[in-house]
């Protein structure tokens, strides 16, 4: 049920008053658990998400998104980490977002000195490089914690492995991304 | 923080990955809740504890209504506004049905415990004893997420204080409700209906869209005397629907809503809202 992504897109195309109701219907609930997941504030995850539909009606046309998912998923996550940002509660607040960026911090605080000259497009095609060295269940359980900012209790339950196996599991692929960005220079 | 750079730079890996990922932490089997015979007595002990004390203080408090329940009017509209952009509003226009309610300014907050589920919730997170403030399903085992059933079932919480103003209701805001039966489920009022919303045909270059109706489901179970108003919908069908809701054990955490906690009096409740 509800329309298939190729016609959402027309109707943004078409400048339709029916292309925002038919992606909050379709995708509503999904980018509001990725806003619930990262900011654990009902308000803030509302807010979010409504600048979701109003960044994908500012951006469409132009952008001619082949998948909705991802497209909104990224536009609600930029917008949800942009908030923790904003508000400076990136190491105070509560959360996945926070919790995840310990786990990262704990990985990475030598590499704080480099973080200045990096370019975050070069970053992220050094880590998008470095997910696809990584076996399928590696990088499912690292998307899911660090993209999706799921607790690793739920990871535990979706793959049916136990909560000690996740955290060795994404403790093994930290330091992976550790040493690879390393031998890429990034840190 | 270079963590945070990840983060950040995180968000433009390709597709391919991220709906990898995405689909598989979608449902997988459909299952049964389980439940203890221990867990469940214990359970029900406390409700009856809890119920008898609950019942006892709303009643001190003064008692929570559905003030009214009807077709919106042609040129209703509600505006939203956020004291952290005063400048900014926002409109709804073209609601459906609305829902309005009376009583005390606030309320326990509760948490819902599912008995019945057809397949398991996606994302969302319960308590250590296995409670939960919101329960969605966005896909159901084996169907693509993308293009069909996309929110089979889906149990949220709202209060009665956050509508307990001149201005306040709860709205369906794009599906149209059919005829509203009212049932009472212990001390509860329950109302039950099928939703629709017409898709006109769409043409377009290489074929025709045809024009179809869908549906939506909906149990909400409200309470008189505590002041909750949890909704199960979803796009399944109504006995699943209402197997869900009937199952939930309902559960006051402690936590009191007030009706200033909230800067908007109003919310809408369609399936698959945002």
């Amino acid at each position: 049920m509800g329309l298939d992504d190729a016609r959402i897109v027309d109707l943004y195309w078409q400048r339709s008053e029916d292309a925002v109701p038919q992606t909050v219907i379709k995708y509503g609930g999904y980018c509001r658990t990725i806003a619930w997941n990262i900011l654990q504030n009902a308000e803030d995850a509302e807010e979010c998400v409504n600048d979701t539909w109003l960044g994908a009606w500012s951006s469409m046309p132009e952008h001619r998104p082949s998948l909705l998912a991802p497209y909104l998923a990224r536009l609600t996550r930029w917008l949800c980490l942009n908030r923790l940002d904003e508000r400076k509660r990136l190491k105070r607040g509560g959360g996945e977002a926070s919790l995840a960026l310990e786990e990262l911090d704990n990985t990475l605080a030598s590499a704080e000195d480099a973080q200045r000259t990096l370019e975050r497009k070069e970053l992220s095609q050094a880590i998008d490089r470095f997910l696809s060295t990584l076996d399928v269940t590696e990088r499912r359980v690292f998307l899911a914690r660090y993209w999706f900012m799921l607790p690793v209790k739920d990871i535990a339950g979706r793959y049916d492995f136990t909560q000690s196996k996740v955290k060795s599991m994404l403790l093994r692929t930290r330091r992976k991304l550790k040493n690879y960005l390393k031998e890429e220079g990034l840190c | 923080m270079l963590s945070k750079e990840i983060l950040f730079a995180m968000n433009d890996i390709r597709d391919e990955y991220l709906e990898d990922a995405r689909q598989s932490i979608l449902p997988r089997e459909g299952k049964h809740v389980k439940k203890t015979a221990r867990r469940v007595t214990r359970t029900l002990l406390i409700a009856a504890i809890i119920s008898v004390l609950m019942v006892g203080t709303a009643f001190a408090a003064g008692v929570f209504s559905l003030r009214e329940r009807r077709p919106a009017d042609a040129d209703e509209t509600y505006t939203l506004h956020w004291s952290e952009s005063p400048s900014e509003s926002l409109t709804w226009t073209d609601i459906k049905y609305v829902f309005t309610f009376d009583g005390p300014e606030e309320c326990s907050r509760v948490k819902f415990k599912p008995g019945w589920l057809p397949f398991e919730p996606v994302y969302s997170t319960p308590d250590a004893d296995g409670y939960y403030t919101r329960l969605v399903s966005e896909g159901a085992p084996g169907v693509d997420h993308t293009s069909s059933n996309y929110q089979p079932y889906m149990v949220n919480a709202y209060y009665v204080p956050q509508f307990a103003t001149e201005d306040g209701a709860m709205l369906l805001m794009y599906q149209t409700p059919g005829e509203i039966t009212e049932e009472h489920w212990g001390s509860e009022t329950v109302l039950k209906f099928t939703a629709s919303k017409h898709f006109d045909a769409i043409e377009r270059d290489d074929r025709t869209i045809p024009e179809r109706t869908d549906h939506y489901y909906f149990v909400i179970r409200f309470s008189e005397s505590d002041g909750y108003i949890v909704v199960t919908c979803g796009t399944s069908d109504m006995e699943t629907v209402e197997h869900v809701a009937r199952e939930l054990d309902i559960q006051p955490t402690g936590e009191i809503v007030k009706t200033s906690d909230y800067e908007n009096h109003v919310t809408f409740i369609d399936v698959g809202q945002g």
